[in-house]
């Protein structure tokens, strides 16, 4: 964007991740804390998560991101040792609540995880497939969920033509577009991506990364990605983890160019700290 | 932020890349520092052979702005580099494109010691020397700045250019003096008058690479901003 006003050092005004008003925010996250067994993965996480944007989290292996990301929609439930302390909040509701159900949550959150795990059924019914569990038999509404979602996931015109062929025959990129059209399809809030790139050849990642600024428009995205200059590409604000602790979460492009902390900048410069 | 460690790297063909470019700059900022202080002492001492020296050797600098922005390409294009390394990398290629700029003065000026002056007008060089001395100390002070990424300094140099500006205009009012006095003398003052509007725009840009400075340590860009708003950081 050019600028055309007086230059001051002041600020430009951007988002402010700390003070959004409760429209803006789609995830609350407060003083979460998680402990595997004795081991704390997670130490004393806040932050909120703005509503109709990307927000990558990066950092280096076993910082913490993906548990983050999995707390999310309560992935970690699956794992007996895990123990988690705090909040996320949905809609000002937090999803650790007594009475929440796991599985509305996820239909609200959906995720697409690293490596594309297609059904072995056809393309459509891979697509169709939460619809049919919600109890959603017509065949026109399902043909035009199948429709909608796999445009959306920018897969519609390489596989219109065979619908009913098996979703294993498919290229790894389209598997990968195929999962978000299946997680899309249920209409979730909240889509979470856990490096859905990261088995991808570069073109297909590039379509990934297409397909996440197009998404945006309709849901919340929140991704883990290893690759840095994909966060740099994709997302509206970036959080940087390191051993557990959120160390720094701004706007992408301040994060990119000028962090505030020394590990940030050793981190994504390319540094050991 | 303040201790920006070009080292460190885990990739050490990175850190090696990022040395060479900045000795190369160091050199290449060298080399103007020389040919400014040789086209002063070519006018000052009417020294054609040292001006004709000083015409023939800017091509050198103008190689060292292409092999640089060259290599600063590369760079960008293998690396991706981000916050420090990237802000390095545009202040690299910023203060390199003023650098070869301040040769091309050099040269105006240089160009003054192959004109002929009676021993009146000798009078004029003297006081386009003074002027020439201060900005060839602010162009030290700026490049001393760039090699030690010294942020305090680059602020207190940033502010030099106000008195380079000051004088300037006193050297002005005074050749229009002259000129009104004496009007066959013109042509002369004319040329010294090109080579102090070609120091003035020195100032200027050593100005320029102070803010380079600025913003590769401080991620600030200063430019066109006020002396307070620089003064404050």
């Amino acid at each position: 964007m050019i600028s055309v006003t007086p230059r001051t050092l002041d600020p430009k005004v951007k988002l402010d991740l700390n003070n959004l008003s409760p429209e803006q925010v789609a995830l609350e996250i407060k003083n979460l804390n998680l402990y595997y067994g004795e081991k704390q993965a997670l130490q004393n996480i806040s932050m909120s998560i703005p509503k109709g944007q990307v927000t990558a989290f990066i950092g280096p292996s076993g910082c913490g991101k993906s548990t983050l990301l999995r707390c999310i929609n309560r992935m970690n439930d699956l794992v007996d040792i895990c123990k988690i302390e705090g909040e996320i909040n949905l809609h000002g509701e937090n999803i650790y609540g007594k009475q929440v159900d796991v599985a509305a949550l996820r239909r609200q959150v959906g995720m697409v995880f690293q490596r594309p795990n297609p059904f072995p059924k056809s393309i459509y019914e891979n697509v169709v497939y939460g619809l049919r569990i919600m109890g959603e038999n017509n065949r026109r509404v399902l043909d035009e969920a199948a429709e909608k979602a796999l445009r959306s996931a920018a897969l519609w015109n390489e596989v219109k033509d065979r619908l009913h062929d098996s979703a294993l025959g498919l290229s790894g990129g389209q598997q990968q577009r195929l999962v978000i059209a299946r997680a899309i399809a249920i209409k979730p809030e909240v889509l979470l991506l856990d490096e859905p790139t990261s088995a991808l050849d570069p073109i297909s990642t590039l379509t990934i990364e297409e397909l996440i600024n197009d998404l945006k428009k309709q849901f919340t995205v929140v991704i883990v990605t290893h690759n840095m200059q994909q966060a740099a590409r994709v997302s509206d604000q970036t959080a940087f983890m390191y051993m557990g602790d959120l160390i720094e979460y701004s706007d992408t492009n301040t994060l990119f160019t000028t962090p505030a902390k020394k590990k940030t900048e050793d981190y994504i410069t390319g540094r050991y700290g | 932020m303040d201790n920006i460690n070009l080292g460190r790297h885990i990739s050490g063909q990175f850190n090696e890349d990022l040395e060479n470019v900045i000795n190369h700059v160091m050199h290449m900022g060298g080399l103007v520092e020389k040919q400014l202080s040789d086209s002063l002492t070519a006018v000052y001492n009417a020294d054609e052979a040292l001006a004709k020296n000083v015409l023939a050797n800017d091509y050198k600098i103008n190689a060292l702005e292409v092999s640089i922005d060259d290599e600063c390409t590369r760079i960008i294009a293998k690396r991706q580099p981000a916050a420090g390394d990237l802000r390095l990398i545009m202040a690299v290629v910023k203060t390199i494109a003023d650098l070869e700029r301040i040769g091309d003065e050099a040269q105006k000026i240089a160009r003054v010691a192959l004109e002929s002056f009676s021993g009146e007008q000798k009078a004029l060089l003297l006081n386009l020397d003074n002027l020439g001395r201060k900005v060839l100390e602010f162009l030290q002070a700026t490049l001393d700045a760039f090699t030690r990424m010294d942020v305090d300094s680059a602020v207190k140099t940033h502010g030099n250019d106000e008195k380079i500006d000051r004088e300037y205009e006193a050297l002005m009012r005074q050749l229009m003096t002259y000129m009104m006095e004496d009007p066959r003398s013109i042509p002369q003052i004319m040329s010294v008058i090109w080579s102090a509007r070609a120091l003035e725009r020195i100032g200027d840009r050593c100005q320029n690479i102070c803010e380079y400075i600025i913003y590769f340590v401080k991620g600030k860009d200063v430019r066109h901003t006020t002396a307070e708003d620089i003064k404050s950081l």
